[in-house]
C-alpha cells in the first residue's frame, strides 16, 4: 500500500490513504459498541438570561429514552482544569452547571436514548421557559476591557508624532469558524471504574487530564483514543462540553454513550475565531523604513459566566506585529469585548492570520503612499533577528522566499498603477504579503520497537500524538524507515492513544517538529544497541539477523525530542512570501483568485507530498478568510445565521486557483536533530492581505474589512460614482 | 426528528390519494430538502409518501414540446443534449447551482417546490410566519443580507431559491398535476408560485395532496437563444445573490422580443414583463440593456443589509443580456 518515499523530504502518498478511501479508518463517530446509547442536545433558544423552568414530561414519554440531564440533575463534577496547562475546558463554565445562559445554543438539556432519532425527537419535546436578558453579539456595540499585557519598546507615541510619513488605518475581521468537516464526536464507555473515551480531539492527554479531574480518577484510569481525526483547525484542542456530558451519562446508565454534534451545534457551541478590530499606526522615513508601529486590537471574548476564567482568550494579534519588521518603536494595546457568544478559541494560525491581515494591509498602503514597490518596502524593513526580543533567528531565509517567489510569479513585470491591467471586463491585480509562523515544539516521546518475522525486521512506532488528517502517520513512518533503513511498508505507526508514550497537543504546527526528532532518537538508540552484535564493525548484517543473534526477541526504545544548542540563544521562526493574482469584476462584486505563488522556509521537509498539501490547504484557508468566511449572529437574538455548510461559506473546488507552492531546502539544525519546523499553519498567513492588495491593485478599491464580499465592492463603486 | 410513517407508492393516483387523505402527510422525492428540514424540526410530517419510484422519470420530446416527468433527476435534465440545444437556459440554470451529488438525487418537481434558504425559517425556532403562521418575521430588521428586494411583504421577505424555476419563468412552462380526489390540473408556471402576502406559509397554488406529475416546455423559437447568468458568494454549490434568465429574439441588431426573469432577489420566480417591453424594438446594445435593467429593478425595496442586491441584480441582468447578444447565431 505504502508508496511514500522513505527518504526524508521525498514525495509519496500517505501511508493511511488506503484505510481512509476504503472506509476502514475508524473515526470517533464510527465506533460501535454493544448496548450503545445515543445522545442529543437541546440548545438554548436565548443568548442571554436564565432558564426558569424545564418541562421534560413529554420527552420522557418518548419510546427509547433512557436519561434526560439538565442542570437540576447533572450531578457533581470535579474542578475542571482551567489555565494550568494540563488540559483545556472550552469554557470556564461546566456544561449544565446552572440556570444561566450566556450564548445561543448553549446546552440546556441532554437526552440519551436507544437511537439517535429518539434522542433528537425527545430533545425537541422538552419545554423550556426562559427569562431573557438583553444580548450583545456585535463587537462594535459593546464595552471593552483593556488587558494589562502591553508589549512595547522605545517611545512609540513620540516616534509616531515625529515620523515624516504616518499612516493610521483600521482593519477588521469577522467571527470565523474552524468548521472541520468531521463534526465533534465522542463515544464514552465505562469499564468497571475506568473510563474509555473515543473522541475527536487534538490532544488525548488533555482530554485524559480533564476527564480524570472531572470524575476524581487517577490519570491511568482514563483512556482516550483518537486514531483518526477528520480536521480540527484548533477547534478540538479543548475537551468539549458534549464529551464531558457523554461520560456523565455513560456512567449514570452503565452503558456506552455516543454523542455526535449536529453542524449547527458545532457552529454555536465550539469556540470560533474571535472578531477583531485592529488599528495600525505606522510611522516611517520617506524611504519607507519604519520608525514606529502601534497596534491597537479589540477582539471579542465571552461574557463572565460566573465561573472564574483563569485563561480568558484573546486573539493574539500582536504576536506577529511586534517581531516581523525592524522598527525601533513599538507598542501593542489589546482590548477584549465580552459578547454573548461561545468563548472564542484557536483557529488555524491564531494571531498570525488576523495580525498579518492588518499589518500587511497597512504595509501595502504605505508602499502605495510612498510610491515604493511593496516587495522593496519589505526588504527595506527586513530583519534577521526577532525585532522584539532581539534574538537572532537560527535559520532565517525570508529574502530568498521573496526573491524566488517574485521570480516564479513574474513580479518584476508589475505596473504599480491601480487598474493598469485588464482582461476582457475584468480588472487584474497583483498583490503580495509576508507569511510567518513561529517554529514551535514541545516535550514529546515516541516508542520504536524492532522485531522480526519471516520477512525480516519490522518496526512498530507508537506515540499519543494525534494525526488530524495532516500526515503524521506518514511523517513518522518516513523518519523511522530512514533512520533504520527499512522499507516503508515494514514500519507500522500507532497514534492517538493516551496509553502510548506521551505527546503534546497537536497545535501550533508543533507536532512533526516534536515527534519526528523523538522518533529518530529512538531509532538511533536501537541502532547503537544492535550494531554491537556485529561480528566486526564492517559486517553488513540485516537488523533481523542481528536481532536473532542477540537472542533478545523484540527490542524497543523510547526517544524524546531533546533540546538543542544553548537554551534561549536563538529564535525559531518560519517565513514565506505569498504572491496573488486576482481578477475583479467590480460591478458584479466578484473577486476570483486566479494564481497564487507561495514560497516558504519551513526548515527540513519530512514528506514533500504532505507538506505541499498542508501549504495549499493553508492558502485555501486564507482564500476563505479573504473572500467568504464570516459567522454572523442575529443582532437582536444572538442566533447564528446560516449555521450550516451552505450558509457558512468555505471555498469549493471551483474557487481553487492555480496554486504554486514550493519551499527552500533549508534545515534548521539548531531547532532539532532533523532541522524541521511545522508547515500546518504558515500557509494561511498573509494570504488575505495579499488578496486585498491585489484587489486594490486591480481596482483602486481598498477593502479593510473581511471578507471582501460583493456588497463591499459594490458599495465602494457606488461611492466612486457619487464622488 | 418526529417519528413518521412511510409508504413507498408505485401508482400516481394512489400517491395523491394517500397524501390527500392524511392532513399531516407529505410527498418525498429526492429528499434533499425535505429530509434536512425534518432533521431541523422545521417540517414534521407524520406520513411520507415516497414518489420517487413512480413512472414519472422520463423526458419526452417532440416538435411541439418537451414533457418532463416530475421525478426526472436534475442531473438528467441538465445533461439532456436536445434540451440543451432547444432550451439552453434550463441546463445552464441547473449547472449553476447544487453539487453533482445533489443534482443526482434531487428531482425536477422537488426543485421548483424547494423551500427558502432563509436562515430564520430553517433554524426551526426563530419567529417565522412561513414556518409558524402569525409568529412574526425575524428576518425583517434582522440579518437580511440574503433576502428579497422584490415581491416582499410585511410578513415575509424570504427568497425563493430555485435557479431552475427562474429559467422556467421565461419559457411559458406548464405544470401538470394529479389531485388527491382523482382530478388533474394544467397550471401555467406564471402564477404557480404565490407572493407571500398574508399567507407566506403557502408557497404555490397546489392543494394538499396535489402531486406534480409533469412539466411541459412548449417549443419556443426564442428559447433557443436563452441564457442564465448567476452571481453567488462562491463559484459553485452556492445559492444566487442575483441571477437572470434571459432570452432574445434579434433581427439585424434590433430586439424583436425578449424574455427576462430574475432569481435570488425575489420571493418567487420573478418575470419582468415591463423590462421585456422596454427592450422590444431597441438596439441590442449596452444602453438598451441598462435601461431595461433599470425598469426591472424599479420596484425593488432594500432592507438593512440587502441593498447591494439592487445594483447587483441590475448588473447581472445587463451582463446576461450582453453575453447572450454577443453569442454567435
Amino acid at each position: 500500500m505504502a508508496t511514500a518515499s522513505r527518504r526524508i523530504g521525498g514525495p509519496g502518498e500517505r501511508v493511511d490513504a488506503g484505510l481512509k478511501v476504503t472506509g476502514q479508518a475508524r473515526y470517533a463517530a464510527d465506533v460501535a459498541l454493544p448496548d450503545l446509547a445515543h445522545a442529543a442536545y437541546l440548545g438554548s433558544a436565548i443568548a442571554s438570561g436564565r432558564v426558569l423552568a424545564i418541562d421534560t414530561t413529554r420527552a420522557e414519554q418518548v419510546g427509547g429514552v433512557l436519561l434526560i440531564l439538565t442542570h437540576h440533575n447533572r450531578g457533581p463534577l470535579g474542578d475542571l482544569p482551567n489555565g494550568d496547562g494540563t488540559a483545556l475546558a472550552p469554557d470556564p463554565r461546566p456544561p449544565l452547571a446552572d440556570a444561566r445562559v450566556h450564548y445561543h445554543g448553549q446546552f440546556v438539556a441532554m437526552v440519551v436514548a436507544e437511537s439517535p432519532e429518539q434522542a433528537a425527537h425527545a430533545a425537541a419535546l422538552i419545554g423550556v421557559t426562559y427569562e431573557p436578558a438583553p444580548c450583545l453579539v456585535d463587537i462594535d456595540d459593546a464595552e471593552a476591557i483593556r488587558l494589562e499585557d502591553n508589549p512595547r519598546r522605545g517611545d512609540c507615541a513620540a516616534a509616531l508624532r515625529a515620523a515624516p510619513v504616518a499612516l493610521d488605518v483600521l482593519y477588521s475581521t469577522p467571527v470565523q469558524h474552524p468548521c472541520p468537516l468531521e463534526p465533534h464526536a465522542t463515544v464514552a464507555h465505562w469499564v468497571g471504574h475506568d473510563l474509555v473515551v473515543h473522541d475527536s480531539t487534538q490532544w488525548v492527554l488533555g482530554d485524559r487530564a480533564l476527564l480524570a479531574r472531572a470524575f476524581g480518577l487517577a490519570d491511568d484510569r482514563v483512556r482516550i483514543c483518537a486514531p483518526f481525526v477528520g480536521g480540527s483547525f484548533g477547534s478540538k484542542v479543548c475537551t468539549a462540553a458534549h464529551t464531558l456530558l457523554a461520560a456523565v451519562a455513560a456512567r449514570r446508565l452503565g452503558r456506552p454513550v455516543k454523542s455526535v454534534l449536529r453542524r449547527e451545534q458545532v457552529l454555536a457551541t465550539i469556540g470560533p475565531r474571535a472578531a477583531t478590530r485592529q488599528r495600525i499606526q505606522l510611522g516611517a522615513e520617506r524611504d519607507g523604513r519604519l520608525v514606529a508601529l502601534r497596534h491597537h486590537t479589540r477582539s471579542h471574548c465571552a461574557v463572565n459566566s460566573g465561573f472564574p476564567d483563569r485563561d480568558p482568550f484573546h486573539e493574539p494579534t500582536s504576536g506577529v506585529t511586534r517581531m516581523l519588521y525592524a522598527c525601533p518603536n513599538y507598542e501593542a494595546v489589546h482590548d477584549v469585548v465580552p459578547l454573548h457568544l461561545m468563548k472564542p478559541g484557536w483557529m488555524r494560525a491564531p494571531g498570525e492570520a488576523t495580525g498579518l491581515w492588518a499589518l500587511e494591509g497597512a504595509m501595502d498602503e504605505l508602499a502605495c503612499r510612498l510610491g515604493v514597490d511593496p516587495l522593496e518596502l519589505r526588504l527595506r524593513n527586513h530583519t534577521a533577528h526577532n525585532a522584539h526580543t532581539g534574538k537572532p533567528y537560527a535559520g532565517e531565509h525570508l529574502r530568498e522566499c521573496y526573491e524566488r517567489g517574485a521570480e516564479r510569479f513574474g513580479w518584476a513585470r508589475r505596473d504599480p498603477r491601480p487598474r493598469s491591467m485588464r482582461e476582457g471586463d475584468a480588472f487584474v491585480g497583483w498583490g503580495l504579503a509576508t507569511a510567518t509562523h513561529p517554529g514551535n515544539s514541545d516535550d514529546a516521546s515516541v516508542r520504536v520497537r524492532l522485531d522480526r518475522d519471516s520477512r525480516g525486521a519490522y518496526a512498530s512506532v507508537a506515540t499519543a500524538g494525534v494525526d488530524l488528517g495532516t500526515g503524521l502517520y506518514t511523517a513518522l513512518a518516513v523518519v523511522v524507515a530512514d533512520a533504520l533503513e527499512l522499507p516503508l511498508e515494514r514500519v507500522h505507526v500507532e497514534l492517538g492513544d493516551s496509553r502510548l508514550p506521551p505527546a503534546p497537543v497537536t497545535g501550533g504546527s508543533n507536532l512533526t517538529a516534536s515527534l519526528a526528532p523523538a522518533a529518530r532518537a529512538a531509532c538511533l538508540q536501537l541502532r547503537r544497541r544492535l550494531l554491537g552484535f556485529r561480528r566486526d564493525p564492517d559486517e553488513l548484517a540485516a537488523w533481523g539477523e542481528l536481532l536473532a543473534r542477540a537472542g533478545l526477541g523484540p527490542i524497543e526504545a523510547v526517544g524524546a525530542a531533546e533540546p538543542r544548542g544553548v537554551p534561549g540563544q536563538y529564535a525559531y521562526q518560519s517565513f514565506g512570501a505569498q504572491f496573488v493574482e486576482v481578477r475583479v469584476v467590480p460591478e458584479l462584486g466578484q473577486v476570483r483568485v486566479t494564481r497564487v505563488v507561495g514560497v516558504f522556509d519551513v526548515g527540513q521537509v519530512v514528506n514533500a507530498t504532505a507538506t505541499r498539501n498542508q501549504l495549499i490547504g493553508g492558502i485555501l484557508f486564507g482564500l476563505g478568510q479573504a473572500l467568504l468566511e464570516r459567522l454572523v449572529h442575529d443582532p437582536a437574538r444572538g442566533v447564528p445565521v446560516g449555521a450550516d455548510l451552505a450558509g457558512y461559506v468555505i471555498p469549493a473546488h471551483a474557487d481553487v486557483p492555480d496554486i504554486d507552492v514550493s519551499w527552500l531546502d533549508t534545515p534548521d539544525p539548531a531547532f532539532n536533530a532533523l532541522g524541521c519546523r511545522g508547515a500546518g499553519e504558515i500557509g494561511i498567513t498573509g494570504v488575505a492581505a495579499a488578496i486585498a492588495s491585489a484587489v486594490h491593485h486591480a481596482t483602486g478599491i481598498r477593502v479593510r474589512d473581511l471578507p471582501i464580499t460583493p456588497e463591499r465592492l459594490l458599495a465602494e463603486l457606488a461611492g466612486e460614482r457619487e464622488d | 426528528m418526529r417519528p413518521f410513517a412511510y409508504v413507498d407508492e408505485r401508482d400516481v393516483a394512489g400517491a395523491a390519494a394517500a397524501v390527500h387523505a392524511a392532513p399531516g402527510a407529505m410527498f418525498l422525492a429526492g429528499g434533499t430538502t425535505l429530509v434536512d428540514l425534518m432533521r431541523q424540526g422545521v417540517l414534521a410530517p407524520d406520513l411520507l409518501v415516497d414518489v420517487h419510484r413512480l413512472p414519472l422519470g422520463d423526458i419526452e420530446l417532440d416538435d411541439r414540446r418537451a414533457r418532463i416527468g416530475a421525478c426526472v433527476r436534475n442531473a438528467q435534465l441538465a445533461e439532456h443534449p436536445e434540451l440543451r440545444a432547444r432550451w439552453p437556459v434550463v441546463g445552464e440554470a441547473l449547472l449553476s447551482g447544487m453539487s453533482p451529488q445533489l443534482r443526482n438525487m434531487s428531482t425536477v418537481a422537488g426543485n421548483i417546490l424547494q423551500r427558502t434558504r432563509c436562515s430564520y425559517y430553517r433554524d426551526g425556532h426563530s419567529p417565522c410566519n412561513k414556518r409558524v403562521p402569525g409568529s412574526g418575521c425575524a428576518a425583517i430588521g434582522g440579518h437580511d443580507r440574503d433576502h428579497a428586494i422584490l415581491g416582499a411583504g410585511p410578513r415575509c421577505i424570504a427568497v425563493f431559491p430555485s435557479d431552475l424555476a427562474t429559467a422556467l419563468a421565461i419559457l411559458d412552462a406548464i405544470v401538470y398535476t394529479r389531485r388527491g380526489d382523482g382530478g388533474a390540473r394544467r397550471l401555467p408556471f406564471d402564477g404557480f408560485h404565490l407572493a407571500p402576502g398574508d399567507t407566506p406559509e403557502r408557497e404555490t397554488i397546489l392543494d394538499h395532496g396535489e402531486l406534480v406529475t409533469h412539466l411541459e416546455l412548449p417549443t419556443l423559437a426564442i428559447a433557443r437563444c436563452s441564457h442564465y447568468f448567476k452571481v453567488g458568494d462562491r463559484s459553485s454549490y452556492s445559492f444566487a445573490l442575483a441571477s437572470a434568465a434571459v432570452a432574445l429574439d434579434l433581427e439585424r441588431g434590433i430586439v424583436r422580443d425578449a424574455r427576462i426573469a430574475l432569481g435570488g432577489v425575489a420571493t418567487r420566480p420573478w418575470r419582468c414583463p415591463d423590462a421585456e417591453q422596454a427592450l422590444r424594438g431597441k438596439p441590442a446594445e449596452l444602453s438598451s440593456f441598462r435601461a431595461a435593467a433599470d425598469v426591472a429593478l424599479a420596484g425593488a425595496v432594500a432592507g438593512r443589509h440587502n441593498g447591494f442586491k439592487i445594483d447587483l441584480a441590475r448588473h447581472v441582468l445587463v451582463r446576461a443580456l450582453t453575453e447572450l447578444a454577443a453569442r454567435p447565431r
